[in-house]
């Protein structure tokens, strides 16, 4: 086999101690066709608890697969929810909040009273109506704190 | 011409080894090639046919149940590796043997066990030669840089990578274990 690397004093020296050498170690052809049989059937052995691995192996991958899928689903449905609360969350805020408006109450006698006397003095533009809107003027201001009703 | 058809014949056992993982029939083809040297190399280690024989199954059990697993990609790999197996399924045997041998001794001196206890190479229960006996002799190292160089006829640096030491060590060791032969046979 590699017997040309091996120096020739060192190859000659062991040739020369076995010499007498008659220790047989030839290959029991039996022996070597059963092995063949038990290795093959060892190989065959093997091969089939691979596969059986392999489709073991498919089968925890697939159910990986699944259950990553109900989990991601899951996820995105919480996360639209969160999203959706804090949307909600955040328009509520910005709507005006809505206070009952005063009631422009010019129904009441005296802004009646007021008009009529603006009218009056308008018409007539003397000093009996002036003193009739000064009145009236007065009136509003105590009973409506200053303001004027109507428009 | 003939490197050519060296190469050809080397890409050929290399292709045959890819394929022995996963194919049946390349496995034998394979296993019909390594057999003679792994069994040459056990029976010239042990000494004995049968335990040869025995020890030759193990590794080639253990061979077709791991060369799915297998690393390398050449046949030099694939020759490397089984040697291994059959190196440390050899060296555990001799440990084992080793072990009982001294458990045996214990057992006779202690009167437990009515035998005479002679020197180690009387204990071999069959004709053996000079040479044979002597190579039994040296340590399970040494038995294997012999068997591996003069019988199974790897190179130094093969036999390095199996046993896990240098090639220098490994022609050193080699050198020194034929010289202890020599001196044992009466040279």
């Amino acid at each position: 086999m590699n017997s040309k690397e091996q120096p020739m004093d060192e190859r000659q020296a062991f040739d020369e101690l076995l010499a007498g050498d008659r220790f047989d170690d030839s290959i029991c052809d039996q022996h070597q066709s059963d092995l063949r049989s038990k290795a093959l059937q060892a190989f065959d052995d093997t091969s089939t608890v691979e596969l059986r691995v392999a489709s073991t192996n498919e089968r925890r991958r697939a159910r990986l697969k699944r259950s990553l899928g109900y989990e991601m689903t899951a996820v995105v449905c919480l996360i639209g929810l969160v999203a959706g609360w804090f949307y909600y969350d955040r328009i509520r805020e910005e709507r005006p909040i809505v206070v009952n408006p005063p009631v422009p109450d010019v129904t009441i006698t005296e802004d009646v009273q007021l008009l009529a006397s603006l009218t009056e003095v308008n018409t007539f533009r003397d000093e009996v109506s002036a003193e009739a809107l000064f009145s009236a003027i007065a009136m509003c201001e105590l009973d409506h704190e200053g303001r004027v009703l109507f428009d | 011409m003939t490197n050519v058809l060296h190469q050809s014949d080397d890409r050929l056992m290399d292709e045959l080894v890819v394929r022995a993982r996963s194919e049946r029939e390349a496995f034998g083809k394979l296993y019909d090639h390594i057999y003679p040297p792994i069994f040459r190399y056990c029976i010239r280690r042990t000494g004995d046919r049968s335990l040869a024989e025995d020890i030759t199954s193990t590794v080639f059990v253990s061979v077709a149940n791991k060369i799915a697993t297998f690393p390398g990609d050449t046949y030099l790999d694939f020759r490397r590796w089984v040697f291994v197996i059959a190196t440390n399924e050899m060296n555990a045997n001799y440990r084992r043997s080793t072990r009982r041998q001294a458990l045996l001794i214990e057992a006779a001196e202690s009167g437990r066990l009515n035998t005479t206890t002679e020197d180690d190479s009387s204990s071999f229960s069959f004709e053996m030669d000079a040479v044979q006996a002597a190579i039994m002799r040296l340590d399970e190292r040494d038995q294997a840089i012999i068997t591996l160089r003069f019988f199974s006829e790897l190179p130094y640096e093969d036999i390095g990578h199996i046993l896990k030491i240098s090639s220098g060590a490994a022609r050193t060791a080699a050198s020194r274990a034929l010289d202890k032969i020599r001196t044992d046979v009466g040279e």
